[in-house]
């Protein structure tokens, strides 16, 4: 070794680790790229199958039970609700899609903007239209069926408890998806005063 | 010449050849860096797998504007970057820079810094501190110790070299403190 001092030998002892040689064959590597795939769509499918299964329901309640139209109306925007999540499942497909035609981003791209990307990504998913959609879609059926529960039956505690849940859940979700947004915030802040230094 | 009749073979063909032929100049280099990323085997090898597929699949579009070094160390660094994000336990772990660290006056040692500190010790305690790591500093400290200067890693990250070289300053330093006794013992 041409330099003893002690970074050097850090650095040697890091590159004389002793690693197990590892490659995969093309056809392994486009196996995996097959499950992969595979795995998404079965993510996808499971998704698809609730919203589904959930608008059947919601579907033939409506046409079925001898309900007031509150709480038809109320089982009708949930069914708006699972069409919007389905939606936005398609279309988070749809994009991972794009991604993967252009996977050499992530050779093309330095560590920083590409780290920044996928911050930005995080955060929005936190805050911002994504989040509140998703809300403002669950919401308002649930809401509707509770309200009615309670004038409906004011003596009954399903209407409140269905109610309460709802804004407890939704009160938590926002504190809690808040909370996650302003830490990715902290964290593209640094990004960015990361990139402004001076040469 | 040899990148103009790169081009023009059957893309599969094109990612293949590159992925070969990045993975005997670079295999090592992205096992140490998912050791650093992941210390659970499994989860390391998926890592690892997850790495290797991302390379092979970058290659469709490979056009040669960077050395094949800088675009291997990129695509794996991005790749383990995300890999962190998603990571519940990185959620739930908080990631410190280099500076923080710095401030703490580098992480207490596991034994007494006059004793002498055997190579695996020394490797594990390397490790414990690249874990703790936010992922930028992480990918600045794992260049460094493959022996990258401050120009490449500043090619891999896209921070100025100027603020590389400051960060490679502090990792120095951080490693002078944490590991004074175990740097001279740990022959290779």
């Amino acid at each position: 070794m041409a330099n003893h001092s002690p970074h050097d030998q850090l650095c040697s002892l890091w590159q004389c680790q002793t690693v197990v040689p590892f490659q995969m064959s093309p056809e392994e590597l486009r196996q995996k790229m097959k499950q992969l795939n595979r795995k998404l769509l079965m993510r996808d499918l499971i998704v698809y199958v609730i919203c589904l299964g959930e608008t059947v329901w919601f579907t033939y309640c409506i046409l079925t039970l001898r309900a007031p139209a509150t709480l038809k109306i109320g089982f009708f925007l949930v069914i708006l609700a699972m069409g919007f999540v389905a939606g936005q499942i398609w279309l988070d497909r749809n994009n991972r899609k794009e991604s993967r035609t252009t996977a050499a981003a992530l050779g093309k791209t330095g560590s920083v903007d590409f780290y920044r990307v996928e911050l930005v990504r995080q955060r929005n998913f936190h805050r911002g239209v994504w989040f509140w959609s998703r809300m403002i879609a669950l919401l308002p059926g649930l809401l509707v069926c509770g309200i009615w529960g309670i004038v409906r039956y004011p003596t009954h505690p399903i209407g409140y408890v269905l109610t309460a849940a709802t804004l407890i859940i939704s009160a938590w979700a926002v504190w809690l998806n808040w909370k996650a947004s302003l830490s990715y915030q902290r964290q593209i802040d640094a990004l960015d005063a990361l990139k402004q230094a001076p040469e | 010449m040899q990148e103009r009749i790169r081009t023009m073979l059957v893309p599969d063909k094109l990612s293949d050849d590159l992925y070969q032929e990045a993975i005997l100049a670079h295999g090592p280099a992205l096992d140490r860096l998912a050791r650093a990323y992941e210390a659970n085997s499994e989860d390391r090898r998926d890592l690892l797998q997850e790495i290797h597929l991302a390379l092979w699949r970058s290659f469709a579009g490979f056009d040669a504007r960077c050395s094949l070094r800088t675009w291997v160390y990129r695509v794996a660094h991005n790749t383990a970057a995300s890999h962190i994000l998603r990571s519940r336990r990185a959620k739930s772990n908080t990631l410190v820079s280099l500076e923080e660290i710095e401030e703490q006056g580098g992480i207490a040692a596991k034994d007494d810094a006059n004793h002498s500190v055997d190579r695996s010790l020394l490797l594990e305690q390397l490790f414990a501190l690249i874990q703790r790591l936010n992922p930028l500093d992480r990918q600045v400290i794992l260049l460094y110790l493959e022996g990258m200067d401050a120009a490449f890693i500043a090619e891999v990250t896209g921070i100025s070299s100027g603020y590389v070289a400051t960060k490679i300053h502090r990792v120095k330093a951080i490693l002078a403190e944490r590991f004074r006794n175990g740097g001279s013992h740990g022959q290779p």
